[in-house]
């Protein structure tokens, strides 16, 4: 598949921090590609420096072929971003917000009217165009961010968190959204949310320390645990420490974390859990659950020094 | 489509929103400086013609230059430090230089809006009126001096993060033009050695100039054109600075 977006040995300090490290990857044309990370892992930046509002220290970057450097006004104009925090314009109404982000990509004033009402309908925002948007809903407000994004047609669309605040409806209208978009456009959204990125991306990538850990679909980075399962078992009241102590005894249970009164652990193996049941069945075992390794299971463990 | 277009009628409707206040704005920043400041001082002070008429070049200049500066300023501090709008305008296909010019633009516009409405109080308080000739020389100077002041604005909103600081700067340069340029009081109250330094400063030239239609004095087009310059080259710094803040390096 042809190259839509291309990192090269993209870098970038501040002061001594550094926020992206020799950081290289590629997303193809007509792809959803996702980024998570914790906090200041270094999602936002890269959706920053793709749009011009960061500069890079070294590397290149590539969109659709063209260098954000040598030819920022052309990738500039190929991108819609919604960033994370509300940057709505408090001197306009929602309808100018959005037409004038509309002709500053281009649009003439017509097109950029029909536009702007397209989206506000799709998003079911009309009836409050003429209205100050801060005088509206935090979810609302994001509705008019993602509507500010994608008002000219872009080719990239860039989406930072793109569904937070929103209540359960909207969320499904913007996926449903960009589920009909994803075919021609390239799409990017960095999200905290597992179950979105589970769902709606083609590729994932899981960023720490300004790096990308791992990236890949779905179903290859699932492969990676070969066969790892997460366990939960319930107690209707706190174990003893006996029982913790006796657990680090059994090798191939990884990473046994109780909290409160629930005891996560993973393990390969499902006699190792067999035998973790036997003794948790002498210390008040209300419940248990069974899964396998999904791509929460992976960040923790690539985030925090590993599930094994 | 050119992206000054949508920048500038951003800056329209932004006007439509509060023409209300900015006239009240532009018709009592004229008339409190003629009442709390040339009256008191016609009192005091002796000269050739009335003072009053000749004050009226310090009204417009003070006037018309503080709107242009803190409309400018407020604005730039505002998309960059208050509302995060700068990231909203920067991602888009503009240039720093297109955001820089609009800003300027914009300080121009308020600037003039109030050297308008500044002459024709003036005119009406005075009973002086000036002849289309005059107008268009004096039209010629303001629109440099309104510039300046923009430019001026532009320069300190995208460098005074700290709203106190900004405060102190107007205020700072409020009392400059009023009382440091002889706008208000005549060149020759002021100490030799305070002069030899702000005649070094083309604006005071400017400003004379500007005092000149009302004197039928010939003007002095070197300094015209030095305050023309300086305020090209502070808006080459301002760009300057701009690359290295708008998209942080």
């Amino acid at each position: 598949m042809e190259a839509s977006i291309t990192f090269k040995s993209v870098g970038k300090a501040i002061g001594k921090k550094t926020l992206l490290a020799d950081l290289s990857f590629g997303v193809e044309k007509g792809s959803t590609f996702v980024l998570i990370g914790e906090n200041g892992s270094g999602k936002s930046m890269i959706l920053k420096l793709l749009v011009g509002l960061i500069e890079k220290d070294t590397g290149s970057v590539y969109i659709h072929g063209q260098d954000i450097s040598s030819r920022s006004l052309e990738t500039r104009s190929m991108c819609g971003y919604m960033p994370q925090n509300i940057n709505l314009d408090e001197d306009l109404n929602i309808f100018d917000n959005i037409s004038i982000h509309g002709q500053l990509h281009g649009l003439t004033s017509a097109e950029a009217m029909k536009s702007t009402l397209h989206w506000a309908d799709l998003l079911g925002f009309t009836k409050y165009l003429k209205q100050s948007p801060y005088d509206q809903a935090y979810g609302l407000q994001r509705k008019i961010l993602f509507a500010r994004a994608l008002v000219h047609d872009p080719k990239v669309i860039l989406l930072d968190e793109p569904t937070t605040g929103m209540d359960p409806h909207s969320r499904s209208t913007v996926w449903n959204i960009l589920d009909k978009l994803h075919y021609d456009k390239t799409i990017i959204f960095a999200t905290q949310n597992f179950t979105e990125a589970e769902r709606y991306a083609n590729r994932i990538a899981i960023l720490h320390e300004g790096n990308i850990k791992m990236d890949g679909t779905l179903e290859r980075l699932i492969e990676t645990t070969h066969g790892l399962t997460n366990y939960r078992l319930a107690f209707s009241k706190e174990p003893p420490q006996e029982f913790m102590d006796q657990l680090e005894q059994f090798p191939r249970v990884l990473r046994p974390r109780l909290k409160g009164l629930e005891l996560e652990f993973y393990s390969r193996e499902r006699q190792q859990f067999f035998k973790v049941l036997r003794l948790a069945l002498e210390h008040d075992l209300a419940d248990l659950d069974t899964s396998i390794c999904r791509l929460r299971d992976l960040f923790i463990g690539l985030t925090e020094g590993g599930l094994e | 489509m050119n992206p000054l277009l949508p920048l500038f009628k951003r800056e329209l409707l932004e006007f439509k929103k509060h023409v209300f206040p900015i006239l009240l704005f532009w018709v009592l920043m004229p008339i409190i400086i003629h009442t709390l400041l040339a009256i008191p001082l016609s009192r005091l002070i002796t000269m050739d013609i009335r003072y009053l008429n000749w004050s009226a070049a310090g009204i417009w200049i003070t006037a018309a230059g503080m709107t242009a500066f803190l409309q400018s300023a407020s604005r730039m501090r505002k998309i960059q430090f208050e509302s995060q709008q700068i990231d909203a305008l920067l991602k888009s296909p503009i240039s720093n230089i297109d955001l820089i010019t609009i800003n300027i633009a914009r300080g121009m516009m308020y600037g003039f809006g109030q050297f308008i409405v500044a002459i024709l109080i003036t005119s009406t308080l005075n009973h002086e009126y000036l002849s289309l000739g005059s107008f268009l020389i004096l039209f010629i100077q303001m629109i440099t001096l309104i510039l300046h002041f923009s430019v001026l604005g532009t320069f300190v909103g995208i460098l005074v993060s700290n709203g106190i600081l900004f405060v102190n700067i107007s205020f700072i340069l409020f009392l400059t033009v009023t009382m440091g340029f002889g706008n208000f009081i005549p060149l020759k109250y002021y100490p030799p050695s305070f002069l030899s330094v702000i005649n070094t400063i083309p604006t005071t030239t400017a400003f004379e100039n500007v005092r000149s239609v009302i004197l039928h004095n010939p003007f002095n087009w070197a300094g015209f054109l030095l305050t023309l310059l300086g305020t090209i080259f502070i808006g080459i710094i301002t760009l300057i600075i701009s690359h290295k803040i708008f998209r942080k390096l």
